[in-house]
């Protein structure tokens, strides 16, 4: 099946005006298919930290919202064990006027503001209650052990 | 007018002439004097321009009353004035009553809508749309500044023999100011208030009034067509006739009291303090009058108050309920539309969307559109309405932002927030939604953040044909899914809902048990098919402590649980505690149940859930010193019927053959063979009845409410059993006519015994005997 030319065009914006600190390149074989980084928001724990998410676009995209999860662990009380991100553009509020674009930058958003009335991470959102302090402190220590730019393989 | 007649009592208010005088020294100012005759000019319009009324003409046969008010739809006679008149029992007695306003004959009408949809009162609403009959009389006043021209002023004429035997004209032309010197006010006295709130609150207190059965009529009439059949209740779409039929069997008002009321229209002054100080003590508005209770829940309510209880055809097991057919809740919704339509004034594509937004709640809807009509507008979707009808358009240059498609010839469509995309993308996100999301009632804009809801003439247009059915489907739906008080009957394939005002809480004290009309019986206050006499609360913790052996239980009891508003089971996926209900969206929280708005500042750990963990292990501890064993003797009880229903419906089945092949083989009648048909089911009924019973008396403490209870259980079930065997004779002994008779016999005792359990457990059960 051809690739819709919403996808083709939202693919072109996106190689050519990127957004700043975040990438999403399609794979070759399979131009639904993104490999993301997102650079964490200074002033954030997660400041420094390249954090690699992957993104599909299903078959009824943008009918239905982009499938989308971390793959660089994260300590956050929004992204859960398997990366799973609880935000609301991705569920209940997701509409077809949202791109890839958008979607990243929320997602950008949330590490810059854990929604901690919504968590997704029991044992992530129990810590950062408990101690705020410490728990920031984790995300740092995480982002720092998990998260630090690698050397990227040539390709 | 055939309806009209029997109101037209005849009740000769004959008045002393001093009396008359002394109403007509109280207002100087009007021109119209006692003794005037009643212009015969044909200015008057009824329904329509071209329906013309003389008032001469009118009053040649009979005597009466005309009521002038300055407006149609004017707040102060809306919402007490010409409500308290219509609910006077002394309008019976009144004559012709004509009510005349300068407007034209369409608003006219409307308000006569509004105030007597049913057409009960008799009460005539006539326009004056060139002010020709009111200026006749001298009635007029220059309304420029609030109306636009010249008006009438409020005024109450009594006419007999054609000419005028009693003026009451307010002194205060604008009559805003002085609204307690309306005239109707001296007729039937009741409470004034002028804030818009009761203003509404007036309306659709009339309109329940004026549209349907008075309440407590309805309530005993719904209770007693339960009582003697509760397959055939249904809802009348016949109101008005009903309500004319109950109004003419009213017995005629005494004669006296047409007195009293002449009386005080002739004596009372019309200044503001005399007649608030007489309000006060006045006779008329004793209960007979217009009792306010009965008004406060517009909704027909058939709640379980001590009144209900104590009304004495009442069935102590039996909840009066109503079965609608998708026709009726069709009207239903209509009607509720086209009142809001009225009342606010707006087109009823709008009305309806305000009314979902609302999840139908009237009275909700018309308070807050009051106090803040751009908030509700904003809110429901509907901010900067125009009546454009929604159109495709094809836009030069146009791009749509969903699909990215811009051909020259691309078809477009925008709602009035502007978000344009492409048809062939709204009708791809209107399918999603409809089909794959079940969502009708509150489709927004697919732009992001935009909440305008698209109306139902903008989906007219979009929908497509594949999808119309199945949208009406879901729109129809959300009347009966947002209301407390309805229910879609669970029957597979039964399109009806049962209505059922049983308070949630009052379920440890009643069985709400409902019966289709596709004869299905179901509880109206928790899921289940009819679960008499065990409350809902009980037969949930009986369901599960049956099911807890298995590992599927196990897995269900940890992974789902119910919505605590609408009790549709949720299964928990991920760790997210907060918890959107997919049916009624209500938000929650998983770890103790309770609202997630109540979780906004302890953010993640509930403290609630600590307390309730706390209780829920003391009722672990409680429940394991429960004696297995009895247990088993109820559960073996209860389990063994069971089983025999699953028979018993087997049998009726088997029924059906035997009554065909007993026509065929006795020369019986379809109608001779029916006694078979009934004692099938009764047996299913019992049965049921029985095997509830087993739970029941497993919860309960022992005392001497016990002992009689039991009794009753055994009683009913040799009565099953015994009817249950007969169904074991072979079809040649069924055509003996001693046998038919036999059959009959325990049929009816099987009824009666069930009947007589039912009624005295949920005696005792409403008393809180059982379960202090
Ligand atoms: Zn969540
Ligand atoms: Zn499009
Ligand atoms: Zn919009
Ligand atoms: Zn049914
Ligand atoms: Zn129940
Ligand atoms: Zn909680």
């Amino acid at each position: 099946m051809a690739l819709p030319k919403r996808i083709i065009k939202e693919t072109e914006r996106l190689m050519a005006e990127p957004v700043p600190g975040i990438s999403a390149i399609p794979h070759e074989d399979n131009l639904r298919y993104f490999d993301v980084e997102i650079h964490g928001p200074a002033s954030s724990p997660y400041e420094g930290g390249i954090f690699k998410l992957e993104l599909f676009l299903p078959e009824d995209y943008p009918m239905t919202a982009p499938k989308i999860r971390f793959l660089t662990k994260i300590f956050h009380p929004n992204v859960d064990k398997l990366g799973r991100i609880c935000l609301d553009v991705l569920k209940n509020n997701w509409s077809p006027a949202l791109q890839i674009r958008t979607i990243l930058l929320s997602i950008q958003a949330l590490l810059g503001a854990p929604n901690p009335d919504d968590p997704l991470a029991d044992d992530v959102a129990k810590h950062w209650k408990a101690d705020e302090q410490a728990a920031i402190e984790k995300a740092r220590e995480w982002t720092r052990t998990y998260a630090q730019p690698q050397p990227q393989p040539a390709s | 007018m055939a309806l009209r007649m029997p109101l037209r009592r005849v009740a000769p208010l004959i008045r002393p002439a001093t009396a008359a005088a002394r109403s007509f020294h109280s207002t100087p100012r009007a021109l119209v004097k006692v003794g005037d005759e009643i212009p015969s000019i044909e200015v008057l319009h009824e329904t329509s321009p071209g329906n013309r009324v003389n008032l001469a003409e009118e009053f040649a046969s009979s005597d009466g009353y005309i009521v002038g008010v300055p407006a149609a739809f004017s707040g102060t006679c809306s919402s007490s004035h010409i409500p308290s008149y219509i609910n006077s029992p002394k309008l019976k007695s009144a004559g012709k009553v004509f009510v005349v306003s300068v407007n034209d004959a369409f608003v006219m009408k409307a308000w006569a809508d509004q105030l007597d949809p049913a057409k009960q009162t008799g009460i005539r609403f006539l326009a004056d749309p060139s002010a020709a009959f009111t200026q006749a009389l001298d009635l007029g006043f220059d309304g420029t500044a609030i109306f636009g021209g010249v008006r009438g002023k409020r005024y109450a004429l009594k006419v007999v023999n054609g000419k005028v035997a009693a003026a009451h004209v307010e002194p205060d032309g604008t009559g805003y100011k002085g609204e307690l010197a309306c005239p109707f006010f001296a007729i039937v006295r009741r409470e004034h208030r002028s804030l818009p709130r009761a203003w509404l609150r007036g309306l659709t207190r009339l309109q329940s009034a004026a549209a349907t059965i008075p309440p407590t009529t309805r309530k005993r009439k719904a209770a007693e067509a339960t009582i003697l059949s509760p397959t055939r209740e249904t809802t009348s779409n016949k109101k008005p006739l009903a309500s004319a039929a109950k109004v003419e069997a009213a017995p005629p008002t005494p004669v006296t009291t047409g007195m009293d009321s002449d009386d005080d229209f002739m004596s009372h002054g019309s200044s503001d303090d005399e007649l608030l100080l007489d309000d006060s003590g006045d006779d008329m508005s004793g209960p007979d009058d217009f009792d306010d209770e009965d008004f406060d829940e517009p909704d027909p309510e058939f709640g379980l108050g001590s009144k209900e209880l104590e009304a004495p055809r009442r069935q102590a097991h039996i909840v009066p309920f109503k079965v609608f057919d998708p026709a009726d809740i069709q009207k239903q919704q209509d009607d509720i539309v086209d009142e809001v339509n009225m009342i606010l004034n707006m087109s009823k594509e709008d009305a309806a969307i305000l009314l979902r937004h609302f999840r139908w709640n009237k009275e909700r809807l018309l308070e807050d559109y009051m106090d803040r009509p751009e908030r509700v507008l904003e809110a429901a979707g509907l901010a900067s309405t125009t009546t454009e009808p929604p159109q495709l358009e094809v836009i030069p240059g146009f791009m749509c932002d969903i699909c990215c498609e811009d051909g020259d010839d691309l078809q477009t469509f925008a709602m009035k927030c502007g978000h344009r995309y492409c048809v062939d993308c709204y009708r791809h996100y209107l399918k999603q939604k409809i089909k794959d999301e079940g969502e009708a009632a509150r489709i927004q804009c697919p732009s992001d953040g935009c909440g305008r809801i698209l109306d139902s003439r903008s989906l007219d247009l979009l929908v497509t044909e594949d999808l119309v059915d199945r949208y009406r489907e879901l729109l129809n739906r959300t009347y009966v899914e947002d209301k407390d008080s309805f229910k879609w009957c669970p029957a597979p394939d039964c399109p009806n809902a049962v209505q059922c005002s049983v308070k949630k809480s009052s379920l440890d004290r009643v069985v709400p048990t409902v019966e289709c009309r596709c004869s299905f019986r179901f509880c109206f206050g928790c899921p289940n098919p009819d679960h008499q006499p065990a409350p809902c609360e009980q037969v949930k913790r009986w369901l599960k402590k049956c099911a807890d052996d298995s590992e599927t239980a196990n897995w269900i009891s940890a992974n789902t649980k119910e919505c605590p508003k609408c009790q549709s089971t949720i299964e928990k996926n991920g760790g997210c505690n907060h918890m959107t209900c997919r049916k009624c969206k209500y938000e929650f929280c998983w770890m103790c149940m309770g609202p997630w708005s109540e979780h906004g500042t302890s953010w993640y750990n509930c403290n609630r859930f600590e307390e309730k963990s706390g209780s829920e292990a003391r009722d672990a501890q409680t429940k394991s010193r429960t004696s297995l064993e009895r247990y088993l003797h109820y559960y073996n009880r209860y389990a063994n019927h069971e089983q025999s229903a699953k028979l018993d419906k087997d049998i009726a089945q088997k029924t059906e053959k035997k009554m065909v092949q007993l026509q065929s083989a006795s020369g019986m009648s379809w109608i001779e063979v029916q006694y078979l048909n009934s004692a099938s089911q009764s047996l299913q009924t019992c049965r049921q009845t029985l095997k509830w019973t087993y739970a029941f008396a497993y919860y309960l403490a022992r005392n001497n409410l016990t002992e009689i209870f039991e009794q009753n259980q055994k009683d009913l079930e040799m009565a099953v059993e015994n009817l249950s065997e007969m169904f074991e004779k072979p079809v040649a002994d069924l055509s003996d006519a001693k046998l038919k008779v036999d059959i009959m016999d325990k049929t009816s005792y099987c009824n009666k015994r069930r009947i007589i359990l039912l009624e005295d457990t949920a005696t005792n059960l409403a008393e809180g005997e059982f379960f202090p």
